[in-house]
């Protein structure tokens, strides 16, 4: 687990977290999380400027957790623990592989909180420690490798690199919410038929909402790499989503 | 050939199934022909394949002035590349509208019991 941790530059991914946590967290959020008694159990002091409370606690609380205070610990696990075990739970789609992954996250962050400048919230940096442990058991899995199916979903092109056959244009989303609705968990179900590590890509891109820099550090790939796996794997929907929006002719 | 066949067969020269009889047509009406010559010139210029490979870059905005109007004569000779932007943009916007509606209708629980114990213990152990 140390390993796991130190393979996150946390340097350098901490002001990128900084610039996203806005929308993952937005301080009314973080707030939220914390219950009345819990935020007691860490001194909060009351003040007019909602910011300025913010910061207080949150940094009275990383000095707790760097000296190892447990109630402090508990604090976060409860905390911050129910919205990041259905971030596992939605990568890895397993109860006890994301119980795992939540408690592998909490532990690196357990283990690495001296490197935790507080550039980003440390509910952000929860965030990525739990995705980061979730990608490693999703890596160990064998529809990681999907390569021959990967490159099925690809456009197909012919001789000088015309597509390979016509496209039509695609019909309409439709407007009703009750078809909206069912058209969402058609796309999601559509989205957990791609190759494993497609939908991981999409799921954080898309969901996490991760910037393909933060994709890269995760997958230890060049920004432009990321970029393209992204491409990839929006293209490979695309492919599966077809049939649907285009009529038979 | 006349201005219509020479319209009618671009895509199968573009895909090397045309006899080379006819393939041997395509390159003289295109070199006889001021306007076919010109779509066909266009058509040179970016392949449907590159279009698509670059397909992000353009829709980022991250390619060059010059780059991106090659782009933009592509797509506006080529209804298949049109088609494709249009379907890919409707995939992205599909992708995050689902997924993100699914977080909305599946609200996090709190932490189960015993797993909060489980990790305070394994931090009391890693203590140790």
């Amino acid at each position: 687990m140390q390993a796991a941790a130190a393979r996150l530059p946390f340097a350098v991914l901490e002001p990128i977290m900084a610039a996203f946590e806005r929308v993952n967290y937005p301080p009314t959020t973080a707030h939220s999380l914390r219950s009345p008694a819990a935020a007691s159990q860490i001194g909060r002091v009351e003040d007019s400027s909602m910011d300025s409370i913010e910061t207080t606690d949150e940094r009275e609380l990383v000095d707790r957790l760097r000296r190892r205070e447990e109630a402090a610990f508990e604090h976060v696990i409860r905390s911050y623990g129910g919205r990041l075990r259905a971030v596992a739970f939605r990568l890895l789609r397993n109860d006890s592989d994301a119980d795992d992954a939540v408690q592998e996250g909490f532990l690196s962050a357990y283990r690495a909180i001296e490197s935790f400048e507080g550039r980003s919230l440390l509910s952000t940096w929860l965030h990525r420690l739990v995705i980061n442990a979730a990608l490693m058991r999703l890596r160990k899995r064998s529809r990681w490798q999907e390569t021959s199916l990967e490159e099925e979903l690809l456009p197909a092109f012919r001789g000088k690199g015309v597509h390979a056959r016509h496209l039509s244009r695609w019909s309409e989303t439709p407007d009703g919410a009750a078809e909206r609705t069912e058209l969402c968990t058609w796309v999601r179900e559509t989205i957990d038929q791609l190759p494993e590590s497609q939908r991981t890509l999409l799921i954080l891109r898309d969901l996490e909402e991760l910037s393909n820099q933060e994709i890269a550090e995760l997958f230890d790939l060049t920004p432009n790499a990321a970029k393209i796996r992204v491409h990839r794997a929006r293209q490979a929907l695309r492919t599966l989503l077809e049939p649907r929006f285009v009529s038979e002719r | 050939m006349n201005c219509d066949d020479f319209r009618a067969h671009l895509h199968e020269y573009f895909a090397e199934e045309l006899p080379a009889l006819e393939a041997v047509g395509i390159d003289e009406h295109a070199a006889h022909c001021q306007a076919c010559g010109s779509l066909m010139s266009l058509a040179r210029e970016l392949s449907c394949r590159q279009l698509v490979e670059f397909l992000h870059q353009y829709l980022d905005g991250e390619l060059g002035e010059e780059e991106m109007a090659v782009f933009d004569r592509h797509l506006a000779i080529c209804p298949d590349c049109t088609a494709y932007l249009d379907s890919y943009r409707k995939t992205m916007k599909l992708s995050a509208a689902a997924l993100l509606s699914g977080r909305v209708t599946q609200p996090a629980e709190p932490l189960p019991e015993g797993l909060v114990r489980a990790i305070l213990e394994a931090s009391r152990k890693d203590r140790r």
